[in-house]
């Protein structure tokens, strides 16, 4: 039987919204200012599950249903106000909006200082490069600056990136929102090699069919929760 | 049990740093027709105008003028740009804060190693200068390790513990100019610096000096021991007078820097958990 690999365990976050404090410290200072917080969003509100070794997780729901809180929150980047998170696996990411990617270095720059970030030794990043170049199609593009190239040739980059790095668990984020057709073809391509060489991962999309196509269980969510699971056919 | 990601061990995270602070150093100037040599433009502009403004006032009273002010210059702009990159880290490195787990402590200490890069510069053509006016620089030189390493933990000390609340506070950094601008004119960059006994048996006498209370007392107090004032004064002693510190004191002022540097950096770390929630 496949091991847990990740654990969520009640996982709740909220953010500050309506009337914020003054971002001043001269009001904090100089002023009466109200301290507390007059309102707050819960974005992902007691959500538990556990993604076992080998398994694809899809998450799916409408804008604002807290599917990226909760993916960012699984990667660390945010921290949760409840719960925990077991992670018994190293993760890589991939977030539509970067991946955090200098406007002025160029390519083969930006994959060096990404690998280092995610705790590579120089080797291994010159190992994959031109692999990461090949597989994202931006050869012609290598030795200008990140600034310079088009969206979608950043997102395959950036996407790359995160594919070249040997983790047990990805976390996708509408990796597919940005490139072009023959791009999405490549992708799904490449999550199905993942899945076949027992890596686990969790896709946020919008596509149902897409998720459909990778994933084991379909997890919908809405206003912060898990409403509906759906599982796959074959799973 | 709770395993997060690779823990980055000391090696990896000293790559890191390296990496990302001489990428920086190497960005900045990439591409412009001077390029490095562009960095110089700001403390030499500033020491010509002060030497020919101030020279025919106060350079008689002090030996070795040039080198003297020179020196106080190129500390002084390494700490104000070190300290406003510092805390302008958060939203100049947004992209990689956003997108990437790994320990932020990292983004602070490589803007500390790019600009101590830059100071590096500064100080082979300070030694230069010194050299030309016959300056003995063997004590001296012997000296810049310790200077380096309480210049660093000071500036990264500060700049962390700004760097922590600038996207809490959006005007820390309007606040820090208008504090730079006061510092500069209260840190003895061209003018003497005035001591009568050590740092240690001054303070002990320091109520007394205070005593009756007038805002003259205070500045004065205040210049002669705040730490900008007393890195200066230093660096002076060893670099162009030949008399390097106590080993005491010495002892005393890097333990004061380290306390700096592990009180913001320990900010910085512990808000930085923060930082995207409140981009």
């Amino acid at each position: 039987m496949p091991i847990d690999i990740l654990r969520c365990t009640g996982i709740s976050k909220s953010f500050a919204s309506g009337e914020r404090r003054s971002d001043h410290l001269q009001d904090h200072l100089l002023r009466n200012v109200v301290r507390h917080q007059s309102a707050s969003f819960v974005a992902v509100n007691d959500v538990s599950l556990t993604l076992k070794a080998g398994e694809w997780i899809g998450f799916y729901g409408r804008n604002g249903c807290g599917k990226t809180t909760l993916l960012r929150l699984i990667a660390g980047l945010l921290e949760a106000d409840r719960g925990t998170i077991e992670r018994y696996g190293t993760i890589s990411c991939f977030f539509a909006l970067g991946a955090g990617f200098h406007e002025d270095k160029r390519a083969t720059e930006n994959i060096y200082t990404h690998g280092l970030l995610h705790g590579l030794h120089p080797s291994e990043i010159r190992a994959m490069t031109e692999s990461i170049i090949a597989f994202s199609g931006t050869a012609s593009h290598r030795d200008l600056p990140f600034k310079h190239l088009s969206h979608g040739m950043r997102a395959r980059l950036a996407f790359a990136a995160a594919v070249h790095i040997d983790r047990e668990i990805y976390l996708f984020d509408e990796a597919l929102a940005v490139g072009d057709a023959a791009f999405q073809i490549v992708c799904k391509e490449k999550f199905i090699e993942l899945k076949r060489q027992g890596k686990s991962g969790l896709i946020v999309d919008h596509s149902l069919g897409f998720l459909a196509d990778i994933c084991d269980r379909i997890l919908h969510m809405e206003g912060g929760r898990i409403v509906r699971e759906d599982r796959a056919p074959s799973s | 049990m709770e395993v997060i990601q690779r823990q980055f061990t000391l090696r990896q995270a000293v790559r890191v740093v390296l990496s990302l602070g001489w990428s920086d150093f190497s960005l900045k100037y990439r591409g412009s027709f001077l390029g490095y040599f562009w960095s110089f433009s700001v403390p030499i502009t500033r020491f010509l105008v002060i030497f020919f403004v101030f020279q025919p006032f106060i350079g008689s009273d002090i030996h070795e003028y040039r080198l003297y002010l020179f020196l106080g210059v190129i500390l002084w702009e390494y700490f104000s740009v070190a300290t406003s990159a510092c805390l302008a880290l958060p939203g100049d490195k947004s992209f990689i804060i956003r997108n990437v787990c790994f320990p932020r402590i990292l983004l602070l200490l490589s803007i500390g190693w790019c600009h101590f890069l830059i100071f590096l510069t500064y100080t082979l053509i300070f030694l230069l200068l010194a050299a030309l006016s016959g300056t003995p620089l063997l004590q001296g030189v012997l000296y810049l390790p310790v200077l380096f390493l309480q210049m660093m933990c000071l500036t990264v000390g500060i700049g962390g513990g700004l760097g922590a609340f600038s996207l809490r506070y959006k005007d820390i950094q309007h606040l820090w100019d208008v504090l730079l601008t006061i510092l500069f004119w209260m840190t003895p960059i061209m003018y003497p610096y005035l001591v009568e006994a050590p740092t240690a048996h001054e303070l002990l006498f320091l109520p007394s000096k205070l005593f009756p209370l007038s805002i003259h007392s205070f500045l004065a107090a205040f210049v002669r021991f705040q730490p900008l004032s007393i890195l200066l004064y230093d660096a002076r002693r060893a670099l162009i007078y030949g008399a390097a510190p106590s080993l005491l004191h010495i002892i005393g002022f890097s333990l004061f820097c380290l306390m700096i540097a592990i009180l913001g950096i320990g900010l910085f770390r512990r808000r930085s958990r923060f930082f995207l929630e409140e981009y």
